[in-house]
Formats: C-alpha cells, sequence, structure tokens
C-alpha cells in the first residue's frame, strides 16, 4: 500500500452533451508508484485529459458523471469535500496543463501567483514567498528570475511561462505531479526544453509523475511505463521500452508507426537512454 | 496607457462636435421667427428695424458663420433663453442637472452593486434554481416599460396605502427634512433600479461564466486556492472588465429610463424639463438638455474605457514597451 | 459540387432555427404566447364588445364578468379597447423594424463593402448616435411634428437601425475575407454578386435575433412615447395611448386603467424576448443538457 500513491479502480467519466452522454473514460484502472513516471498516450479526444482532471475533482458536477475510486497514499478521493480537496490540490498533487500562458491570471504578475498559493497553503509572508518565488524559478532554470516576478504572462515566451508554470506547482512540494500535455502548444525548441527539463527535475527531485500526452516521443523519454489510450479506453499497459519495442494491441502499433517516421526520431533515442 | 488615453480623447472631439451641430439644428429648426419673437410679434416691427435687429443678432450672417458663434457663446455659458418666459437656459438647466444627477447617481451606484452581486450568483452556478429566479427576474426588468411600473408604484403604495409621496422633490410647504426628500426619490428610485437592472445582470452572468472556464481558474483551482481569493483575486478582476465598460456604454439607456420617470414622478430633473420643453416647443431648453446629456454620455464612456485601460495590464505597460 | 454544397449549407442554416426553436421550451411558449395575443388583436374586435361605445352608465367601473378589464372613463369596455390598441401597437412595432431593417441594412452593406476610411467614418457617426438615449432622440423628432402613426413609426425606425447595421457591417467584413469569397474574387466574379449570395444565409440567424428583440423595444418605445402624447394621436387606441388616458383616473383608484393594457405590453414583450432568446440559444454551441 506504502508503495502506490495513486490508485485508480475501474474509473468511469461521463460528459453530458446536447447529443447524448459522452463516455471519455470508461473503466480505467492504473497505480502510480512512489518516484516513478507513468505516460498516459493517446490520440487527443482519447481521454487522457478527463483522467487527469477526475484526480484534481476538477470535473464538473452540473455536466459530468464520475464513478469508480480514486485513492491517493491510501485515503479516497471520490466524495471529499471542498475543504478536504483544498489539502490535496497544490499541496499533494500538483499540475501543469497545456497552453501555459491561459493559466495564468491576465490581471496579475507571475509573483503574484506564486503569492497566493504560498500564502494559503504555508501562511508565508510576502517577503518570505518572494524568496521561496526565486528558489523555484532558479530549480527550473528560469532566466532572469527576478524580472519574472514581476513580469505578466503575456510578457514572458511560451516556454518560459510554461517553466513559471512548473515552479508554480513545484514550489507547493507535492508528492505527485500531473503534466498534462505539457508540451503541446509549445514552439519545437521549447518543447525539448521542458521535455529536458522535466527528465532533470525528475531524477533530482524524485517526483511521481503522471505525463499526460499524445506525443509519444515525450513519453519515451519521461515515463518508466507507459499506458495506451482510446476511446476512453486503456488497450495496452506496459514498460515503456517494452511497449514502444513490441507492441502486442493493433491500435498501439498503428500509434507508433504514425509517429516514427516525423520528427520523434531524436526523441526515440532517448528512450533507449532511459532504457 | 497615455497614448491610450490621448488617442481616446481625440476620438471624443468630432463626438462633441457632431452633437454640437445636432443642437445648432434644434436652434435652428425652431419654427417662427426669432427676430418677430423678441418684439412681441412681426406687426410690431418696420422692415428696416427688422433687417438692423437681424444684422445685430447676426441673422443674416452664411450658416457657419452663425454657427461659429453659436458655438463661441455656448462656449461662454451664454446659452440664450427661454422664448415665452424668458427665464436664462442655462441657469434652469444647471438647477434640473442637479436633480437628474442626484436619481440618476444613486440608481447608478445601486444597479452598479446588485448588478454585480446578482449576476455572480447567477452565473457561478450555471443552470441552478438560484440561477433561474436571477435570469427570469432579468428577463422580466427587460420588458417592463418603466413609465408603467412608475405608474402602478404609485397606484399601489401612494394611492393604495398612502405609504409614499408619488410625485416632486419634496413636500410643497414642509420642512425640507432629509427624510421627507429620502421618501420621495424611493418610488422613482425603485422603478428605475427594477426596470433597469436587466441588462447588467445577464452581462455579469455571462462573463462569470465565461471566466469561470477560462483555464487560469481552472489552473488556480487546481493549486487548491480557497474560494475566496478565487472570487475576489481571479473570477471578479476578469469578469468586471467588460461590466465597467458596459456601465459607460449603458449610461444612454439608463438616461432613458430616467426622463420617463422623472416625467411620471414630477421629479425637477433634465427629463421632466425636456419632455415639458418638447411638449411646449421650446427649443432652447430642448437644445439645453441635448448639449448636456450627451456630453454627460460622452464623458461617461471616456471614463470607463481609461478606468479599463488603468486595469488592464497589456494597455498599462504598452507604453514602455514602444 | 461546391454550389450544391453552399446551397445544402445554406437550407440547413435556414431549417435550423425552426426546429431549434421548437424544441426550446420558453421560445415555444413565447411563440405560442405572441400567437394568441395577435389572434385576439386581429380577430376580438370583431367579435367581442365594441371598443368604442361608451355608457354614461358604466365609467369608472372595476372588472366584472360584463367588462373583463373594467371600464374606462368615459364607460368604454376596456377589454375591447385593449385588443384594438394591441392591433395598432404591433402594427407600428413591426412596420417601424421593417423600416429600421431596411435602413440598417444599407449603411452596414455601405460601411463593411466600402473603403476603409468610409467605414471608420460611418462607425464614428453609428458610436456617436448610440451615445444619444433613445428617448431623448426620438422625442427629438417626435416633437418637430405633428404626431401621427406614420411618422411614429419612422421615429422609432430612426432610433432602432443601429443594431442591424452593426451585425450586417461584421459579417460582410468576415465574409469578404473568406477564402471561397477571395478565391471568387480572384477568379473574376463579383464581389457584390458574392456576397448577395452568401451573405443572406450567413446573417439570417443573428439578424433574425437582433429584429425580434427589437420589436420588443419598439412596442415599449411606442407606448412610452404615446404615453407622453408624443406618438399615436390621442382618439386612436394604442397601448400606450390607453395608459395616457388611464393615468389620471388610476390616480384616483382605478387601478384597472393602467393595469391590464401594461400587463399586455410586458406580456408581448416577455414572450417576443423569449423567442429572441431561443433564436440567440439555438446558434450556440456550448449548449449541453443536464444528465
Amino acid at each position: 500500500m506504502s508503495i502506490s500513491v495513486i490508485e485508480i479502480r475501474g474509473l468511469c467519466v461521463d460528459y453530458a452533451l446536447a447529443s447524448g452522454v459522452l463516455r471519455a473514460v470508461d473503466d480505467v484502472s492504473f497505480t502510480l508508484s512512489r518516484q516513478e513516471v507513468l505516460g498516459i498516450a493517446g490520440e487527443s479526444g482519447s481521454g487522457k485529459s478527463s483522467i487527469a482532471l477526475a484526480l484534481l475533482g476538477l470535473l464538473d458536477s452540473t455536466d459530468s458523471r464520475t464513478r469508480g475510486s480514486v485513492d491517493f497514499d491510501g485515503q479516497s478521493l471520490i466524495g471529499l469535500d471542498e475543504a478536504g480537496w483544498r489539502g490535496i490540490r497544490g499541496r499533494r498533487i500538483g499540475a501543469v496543463f497545456q497552453s501555459p500562458r491561459e493559466c495564468f491570471n491576465p490581471t496579475m504578475t507571475i509573483g503574484q501567483h506564486f503569492e497566493d498559493a504560498l500564502r494559503e497553503h504555508f501562511g508565508l509572508s510576502r517577503q518570505l514567498a518572494t524568496t521561496r518565488t526565486l528558489e523555484a524559478l532558479e530549480r527550473v532554470r528560469m532566466p532572469r528570475a527576478r524580472e519574472v516576478i514581476g513580469s505578466y504572462a503575456f510578457e514572458l515566451s511560451g516556454g518560459m511561462c510554461q517553466r513559471a508554470a512548473l515552479a508554480l506547482a513545484l514550489v507547493l512540494e507535492p508528492a505527485v505531479l500531473i503534466a498534462d500535455e505539457p508540451t503541446a502548444s509549445l514552439d519545437l525548441l521549447a518543447q525539448v526544453d521542458i521535455a529536458r527539463l522535466l527528465a532533470e527535475l525528475r531524477t533530482e527531485l524524485g517526483l511521481a509523475m503522471l505525463v499526460i500526452s499524445h506525443d509519444l516521443g515525450l513519453i519515451g523519454r519521461l515515463a518508466d511505463r507507459v499506458a495506451i489510450m482510446h476511446k476512453g479506453r486503456i488497450v495496452e499497459t506496459g514498460p515503456t521500452v517494452q511497449v514502444f519495442r513490441e507492441p502486442t494491441d493493433a491500435y498501439t502499433r498503428e500509434l507508433l508507426a504514425a509517429c516514427r517516421p516525423a520528427s520523434t526520431r531524436s526523441s526515440m533515442s532517448g528512450t533507449g537512454a532511459t532504457a | 496607457m497615455l497614448r491610450f488615453i490621448a488617442t481616446r480623447i481625440a476620438g471624443v472631439v468630432p463626438q462633441l462636435l457632431l452633437v454640437s451641430l445636432l443642437a445648432f439644428g434644434i436652434v435652428k429648426a425652431a419654427p417662427g421667427d426669432p427676430v418677430a419673437s423678441l418684439a412681441g410679434g412681426v406687426e410690431f416691427m418696420s422692415a428696416a428695424d427688422h433687417a438692423r435687429v437681424s444684422h445685430n443678432l447676426g441673422l443674416d450672417q452664411p450658416l457657419p458663420v452663425q454657427y461659429g458663434r453659436w458655438l463661441a457663446r455656448m462656449l461662454q455659458g451664454d446659452w440664450g433663453s427661454s422664448l415665452k418666459d424668458g427665464r436664462p437656459v442655462f441657469e434652469v438647466v444647471a438647477r434640473a442637472l442637479g436633480y437628474s444627477l442626484l436619481l440618476v447617481g444613486i440608481v447608478w451606484t445601486l444597479i452598479i452593486v446588485t448588478g454585480i452581486v446578482l449576476g455572480y450568483l447567477a452565473g457561478s452556478a450555471p443552470e441552478s434554481r438560484r440561477d433561474t429566479v436571477i435570469s427570469g427576474f432579468a428577463a422580466l426588468s427587460f420588458a417592463v416599460p418603466p413609465f408603467w411600473l412608475g405608474l402602478m408604484l404609485i397606484v399601489v403604495f401612494s394611492v393604495g396605502l398612502g405609504l409614499l409621496p408619488a410625485s416632486g422633490s419634496a413636500r410643497i410647504g414642509g420642512s425640507g427634512s432629509l427624510i421627507d426628500r429620502a421618501a420621495h426619490l424611493v418610488l422613482p428610485v425603485a422603478t428605475l433600479l427594477l426596470t433597469q437592472l436587466g441588462p447588467y445582470i445577464r452581462l455579469v452572468r455571462s462573463s462569470v461564466r465565461d471566466t469561470l472556464s477560462a483555464g487560469f481558474v481552472r489552473a488556480a483551482r487546481a493549486r487548491g486556492l480557497s474560494r475566496r481569493t478565487l472570487v475576489r483575486r481571479y473570477i471578479l478582476p476578469n469578469a468586471l472588465t467588460p461590466f465597467i465598460t458596459w456601465a459607460g456604454l449603458s449610461l444612454p439607456l439608463l438616461i432613458s429610463g430616467a426622463f420617463v420617470v422623472e416625467w411620471v414622478f414630477s421629479w425637477p430633473g433634465l427629463g421632466r424639463l425636456f419632455l415639458q420643453s418638447a411638449m411646449s416647443r421650446e427649443y432652447p431648453f430642448l437644445m439645453g438638455c441635448v448639449v448636456v446629456v450627451c456630453t454627460l454620455v460622452i464623458a461617461g464612456n471616456l471614463l470607463a474605457d481609461c478606468l479599463v485601460a488603468a486595469l488592464n495590464p497589456k494597455l498599462r505597460r504598452s507604453h514602455a514597451g514602444e | 459540387m461546391s454550389e450544391d454544397l453552399s446551397t445544402w449549407a445554406s437550407r440547413e442554416y435556414r431549417a435550423l432555427p425552426w426546429v431549434a426553436l421548437l424544441q426550446h421550451r420558453l421560445a415555444f411558449f413565447g411563440l405560442m404566447l405572441l400567437l394568441v395575443m395577435v389572434l385576439l388583436s386581429i380577430f376580438g374586435p370583431w367579435f367581442g364588445q365594441d371598443p368604442d361605445a361608451a355608457d354614461a352608465a358604466t365609467i369608472d367601473q372595476a372588472p366584472s364578468g360584463t367588462h373583463l378589464f373594467g371600464t374606462d372613463h368615459l364607460g368604454r369596455d376596456l377589454f375591447a379597447r385593449v385588443l384594438l390598441g394591441g392591433r395598432l401597437s404591433m402594427q407600428v412595432g413591426v412596420f417601424a423594424i421593417l423600416i429600421a431593417a431596411v435602413l440598417g441594412g444599407l449603411y452596414g452593406l455601405v460601411s463593411g463593402l466600402g473603403p476603409r476610411w468610409l467605414d471608420h467614418l460611418m462607425m464614428q457617426l453609428l458610436d456617436t448616435l448610440l451615445s444619444i438615449p433613445v428617448i431623448l432622440f426620438a422625442v427629438l423628432i417626435q416633437a418637430t411634428g405633428e404626431p401621427g402613426v406614420l411618422r411614429l413609426s419612422i421615429a422609432i425606425a430612426l432610433v432602432s437601425w443601429m443594431g442591424v447595421a452593426r451585425i450586417v457591417r461584421t459579417e460582410c467584413q468576415q465574409l469578404m475575407r473568406t477564402d471561397f469569397v477571395l478565391a471568387s474574387i480572384a477568379s473574376g466574379s463579383g464581389a457584390l454578386q458574392l456576397v448577395a449570395r452568401h451573405l443572406l444565409p450567413n446573417i439570417a440567424r443573428p439578424l433574425l435575433v437582433v429584429l425580434t428583440v427589437s420589436i420588443g423595444q419598439a412596442l415599449i418605445l411606442e407606448a412610452t412615447l404615446s404615453f407622453l402624447n408624443l406618438g399615436v394621436p390621442a382618439n386612436i387606441p394604442s397601448w400606450g395611448n390607453l395608459l395616457g388616458s388611464g393615468m389620471r383616473a388610476a390616480l384616483s383608484g382605478a387601478w384597472w386603467a393602467v393595469l391590464f393594457p401594461g400587463l399586455a405590453i410586458v406580456l408581448a414583450v416577455v414572450a417576443i424576448n423569449f423567442i429572441g432568446d431561443g433564436l440567440r440559444d439555438a446558434a450556440d454551441p456550448r449548449r449541453r443538457l443536464r444528465l
């Protein structure tokens, strides 16, 4: 029990649309152990992101339904009240999302986001918060960290925003980091940068991570194990190297074939390095 | 930022010019002979006298010259006087403006506060019973003519129950106490508030809904921030930006409503003055009211835009980048 | 083939609002309510009591079995007069908005398709006109002449066309940027002809929403101006005139003289706004059902 931080059993997520009920996640089960990186791969619309939202209790209860069990550190997250969730979100399970720039409030500076989080979770004063923010920004190798604290998200590049978002997630010292398409909206150089940073942080901090992406290159580089999702179901799961080398499922083969000749050849060699 | 304000102010100039043209047009459209009306009728004047007076008043000049002179007089505060009893337009309009500002000011403040509160309550729980009730009220508010609600309130509270005064700004011959004045404000304020609130609620509701689904709100929730911080620092500052613009843009609507309400409750403001002047064809007063009202609206919009710009970091920083 | 596709798409566009409208509960309710009111206004005065029959014996009577809405200061049946008033009020509302649609449509077309400087100038003018309170504008128009039904309709149209102009302009500009228009212009087709063929299907829905809501506002404006004696001549019953002449009676206790004509206006405007909401929601792809 103490080994797995996250244990999901039979998770189903339904959305109510005007055209009918959509089952986005269909009977999904997996575990995430301490210090482990699990990749969830699949094309867009395969239900990957709904898993992330379910783990954070962020699915809107007015137009969606969640069933199954979600345990964090042996504690069930299903049916948790708002106060209970506040102890989990950010503090125990951190998250970074796609389109990092939109993840910052346009009327606040980057530093103010850190201030809010540190005040609410640790009760830190402004001065202490600034020190911690600088440390966190330096940990993600943010150039000109002092300047960034006083900047707005629209003044930073996409890659810098994602760095800042990562720092903001890590400053609360979570046990698990969910990275939902962390590189999808970035330009190619920034993608490589963020992927390298995630890999470095992972070895430095010994963090458990859930990397959700359609980019098999990224998954191959970071993940110890991978789960392939298709139409809401996990069709194949296993150690990344094995799944990538000898896929057993037809859809996995298709997905890998679609990826290989494209931009990810260099990252695929990165898979070999991890193995 | 300064640049933005400068361009915005430059944009106001043609607007003001257009308004002044409209006002000048009203003066010119006045029926009858302005020279003859000075002397009390054509029959009291010789042709030579008529020509001399016309020349003295500048009425024999081409229209652009007349407009220029008229504009200069307006800017000096010489707005002419009543065609019938000679009351000076500037003073009468200024006094009425005071009353209107009191009424509209109170209503505007109340509308902004209740609009934000009700709009937030509806928008933060879409499709709930709370939302249905508030949205239903907003829809009804759209559909009720202000003058009719005013009449009904008078019928119920003044004629029926005898609780509140139905007309004027204070009891005639009364002491003019604060309570008496406040009592005279209750029904006009309630009428205007209830009939104008709809669009404000709708706007806040939909922009709160949009903001709630924004990425930064989801990200902030994912960091486990308290509801209080979320609402005060993430949702409201972003949801209220369109509201500030609207608070400026909606001034004409509010004034339209206030005009009719002033009439129904005999509130001695600009609206009543304007409508009385329209019925008695007192063109100088019509002109004065148009100038004052349009200038106020334009100024209100300018203020709202500048406020939005000051609150928007993108605009605030733009001068540094260029 | 592209020809087939575009006609198919435009038919889809025209058919959809009605289907969605009938599925939208409030809009359906509004449609039915309005239909009843319109039919009553058209046919009611032929079958019910004579709206102009004065009777000294029945002056200012409260609502009863014989006089559903009571009687006015001349003893005339108010129910019949409200029905008759509805005829004129709705006529003025619809007529005014038709004129406004033409005016706004032309303004929007010129502004949307004309050169940039002209567009800029015309939008500046539009903004300035929008900053003039509607009542002030309409009263100015009405005060410079004798009241009459046609004059009133034109006055209402003159303060109501701006919304239409905005939409037509925006749609024109968006359309001119689309690939198929650019391609057709490049291949030598006339831009105007294209706009005529593609504008209408694209614009139908937003235009319908604006026009529907405008009719409601026109009803309120008609009532307001007539109430102020600046609208329809006082001898013709309209909802506004009934309220204007009922005011004195109401102030001495005859509440029914203002309650019923006002309720008629509110019901009609609510019904029209519900239809407008239905049309707007039908165009909203975010609409979701609840579990």
